[in-house]
């Protein structure tokens, strides 16, 4: 439950980060800058890590849809 | 007479579909791998929601061909397109069809039948234990090398072509959307696809308008050399993606992450034919034949035959894709049935990459007065290049390698004039030159593909100031998108290698080989020992450069030698576990598996001989070591091969080796 908890935490954190990134991207025509770290550079990086991690906490298991598959495929091939 | 591109493209076709329905199917699957729908492959029989999970065909395809296609298919044609059109693809397509092809699949196949193991590990069944951990030791080392390789053109690529990045970034979040989609709602697999597509093509278009671009740390910055901060940051960066994504399970990121990846690359490919299609009697303007030995390795007369294996290797054939095969794809095939697409048809496929979206476009683009066109859309005409090559002074000398600087435009077309100089000790002049026409291979590798492939298109739907900049901007994001794939699926394919190389300590030492093989372990070694690589700049030849190029140059040769001997190994499996004895059919397999490594071989000798005696005496040292302990092992493994095959002659059928067998 904890981590499900820590997954949503971190994809709606990393949802947040890339949202504002990525605007301030399509406003700026850039996303960061050669010359210094900036807000949104660091949020696409922090996001991009975090959407990553997050969802695979939250739901953690395999999709019972490829579980379910699996038990078929067994009962016909035996 | 000039040949009309659609005539090539035609031909190209009918070899693909011929081959695939001839000799894939009725030979391969049905004749002599004898592919059985009922029975268990490794992702069903060991389904352990990690590295096995049976996955859709369609998405395995788009993963196997994702991971075999990493820059070489495109930059291997690149550059033979030195001997002219005509060679590269007659090697392309015998390759594909009789080479590539068929080590791809009996790879995958042999894999699947020995419960998901390497083909590193099948060659024990065939040719002793030995073997097997000589071939281990020698495929995890290449793959710590392709790692570092591919870590360190990753992060030059974000670094030079910062919508690269942006893509990256947006790609990966959105591979986790179509995975929970595909899998967890009820969303019909159609309208998942309509609705990722629509998200891809936005990112992309995103991405070509926003780069994404970082100072990197400080810190980290390498004195004296250039972006050296950001090229490290990226490295760490993609280090710390490259470990994650190589232990998550795979329905989580790399199947959804490739079902995309594979509309994005058929969309590559498509649009090449179609474009080849539409292109009908445009000339190819480039020369069938240019020589038999132009100067590339080391500026020395480079022979086509034997070092075109080591020139061409992903597009016609490649060792590395056996490890795929064998390694994550063999894990995730659910039908014995779905192999053939899988591993026979992304191999061709690839192969449609390099002589339709490679060397096909370049021959077009050669030299014709169009061209200008799209130079200058892309801000290229005015652009300067140096060349080097002789030039006569005022005194009436002549230096023979001076610098000579001129526009892009001027190198493609030729010119006579004034022209900033510089000579060999230094000096820099002004004065007139005589530089003859390059056309298109002016321009480095990389931009001969994407200017190429940006022609091609744009001349088919005759617009090359905006169609052809947008193909050309779009061949170079499917370019990125074959490099970042490579990357994670490689340090996965590390990990199993050293997981295999250490399974011998299971029953002597559970606690200790459950650390060992530990995931996270395995994943974190190779890409510790692969950023190491890749990290620190060295110099070499005068040249800043990451450290992994002191033996680079040998990569070719161990991969194309892995080839080689994967073959032999796949055809000792046929001969000896299938007891396929005809020999017809052991001959089709045979015979091409010795021609390989009778070329790979040589052509290993003779870089030895010409080209490494030319490489500053660090690669001297690096590579020269690299190839000299990989001819050692070739002529070992060759031994145990002859062996296997003796006794698999001996035997009688009764006592065949098992594992897999009809």
């Amino acid at each position: 439950m904890a981590l499900r908890a820590v997954g949503a935490v971190l994809t709606v954190v990393g949802l947040l980060l890339f949202a504002y990134a990525f605007a301030v991207g399509a406003q700026k025509g850039v996303i960061g800058s050669e010359k210094q770290w900036t807000g949104d550079a660091v949020a696409v990086l922090a996001g991009w890590f975090l959407l990553m991690i997050g969802p695979a906490l939250y739901f953690g298991k395999t999709p019972s849809s490829i579980v379910q598959a699996v038990g078929e495929a067994r009962e016909e091939t035996g | 007479m000039a040949v009309p591109a659609i005539a090539v493209a035609a031909i190209v076709l009918a070899v693909y579909a011929a081959a695939y329905t001839l000799y894939g199917r009725r030979i391969l699957e049905r004749r002599i791998v004898r592919a059985d729908p009922s029975r268990q492959t490794p992702a069903i029989a060991k389904f352990d929601g990690v590295d096995y999970v049976p996955a859709n065909k369609y998405v395995l395809f788009g993963h196997h061909f994702a991971s075999i296609a990493g820059a070489g298919p495109i930059v291997g044609p690149a550059i033979a397109m030195a001997y002219g059109w005509g060679l590269p693809l007659l090697w392309v397509l015998f390759g594909n069809v009789f080479i590539g092809a068929v080590h791809d699949y009996l790879a995958l196949m042999a894999s699947v039948r020995h419960g998901g193991l390497s083909i590193m590990s099948v060659s024990e069944n065939v040719m002793g234990r030995k073997a097997k951990y000589i071939f281990l030791i020698y495929v995890y080392a290449a793959l710590l090398l392709v790692l570092a390789a591919f870590f360190s053109v990753n992060a030059i690529l974000f670094v030079k072509n910062p919508s690269a990045a942006t893509k990256a970034m947006l790609y990966m979040p959105i591979a986790v959307l179509v995975g929970f989609l595909l899998y967890r709602t009820r969303l019909s697999p159609a309208a998942t696809t309509i609705l990722a597509i629509l998200v891809l093509v936005g990112a992309i278009a995103y991405s070509i308008k926003v780069p994404f671009v970082i100072p990197g740390v400080q810190a980290l910055a390498t004195e004296g050399v250039a972006g050296s901060a950001q090229y490290h940051t990226w490295l760490l960066l993609l280090a710390a993606y490259a470990w994650l994504a190589s232990v998550l399970p795979v329905w989580y990121l790399l199947q959804p992450r490739d079902y995309l990846n594979a509309y994005l690359l058929w969309s590559f490919v498509g649009l090449a034919i179609l474009s080849a299609l539409l292109a009908g009697a445009e000339p190819l303007t480039g020369p069938i034949y240019t020589s038999f030995a132009p100067p590339i390795f080391a500026g020395q007369p480079t022979p086509f035959w034997p070092a075109i294996a080591l020139i061409i290797a992903c597009g016609s054939l490649s060792g590395f894709h056996s490890i795929v095969a064998s390694g994550t794809t063999s894990k995730q095939l659910a039908n014995e049935l779905d192999a053939l697409l899988v591993g026979y048809g992304a191999m061709l496929t690839e192969g449609a990459v390099s002589s339709m979206a490679v060397i096909l476009p370049i021959a077009l683009a050669w030299f014709t007065p169009n061209f200008a066109v799209l130079m200058s859309a892309m801000g290229l005409t005015d652009k300067p290049v140096t060349l080097t090559m002789p030039v006569t002074l005022p005194d009436g000398t002549t230096v023979e390698k001076a610098k000579v600087v001129v526009t892009y435009y001027q190198a493609y077309y030729g010119y006579q004039g004034p022209a900033k100089v510089i000579l060999p000790d230094g000096r820099e002049l002004q004065l007139n030159v005589n530089v003859p026409a390059k056309g298109i291979m002016v321009f480095d590798k990389v931009q001969r593909f994407v200017l190429g492939y940006g022609y091609m298109v744009g001349t088919a739907f005759r617009d090359l100031a905006t169609v052809g900049v947008v193909a050309a901007k779009f061949a170079a994001i499917a370019l990125a998108t074959f490099i970042l794939t490579t990357l994670d699926s490689a340090t996965r394919l590390a990990r199993f290698a050293w997981q295999e190389m250490f399974d011998w300590l299971e029953s002597r030492s559970p606690g200790a080989y459950r650390v060992i093989a530990n995931p996270y372990v395995g994943s974190a070694i190779a890409v510790a020992i692969g950023a190491a690589m890749a990290y620190p700049y060295v110099t070499i030849g005068g040249k800043h450069l990451p450290a992994y190029n002191v033996i680079w140059p040998a990569f070719a040769g161990t991969n194309q030698l892995l080839a080689a001997l994967a073959l032999l190994t796949s055809a000792l499996w046929v001969y000896a576990v299938l007891k396929v004895r005809e020999a017809k059919y052991n001959l089709l397999i045979q015979v091409p598996a010795w021609f390989l490594w009778v070329t790979v071989t040589t052509g290993l000798l003779w870089w030895t001989a010409v080209v490494l005696p030319r490489l500053p005496t660090v690669q001297k040292i690096g590579a020269g070591t690299l190839v000299l302990i990989s001819i050692a092992i070739d002529f070992l493994l060759i031994a145990l091969y002859v062996t296997g095959l003796r006794r698999a002659r001996a035997a009688r059928p009764a006592e065949a080796v098992t594992g897999g067998g009809s």
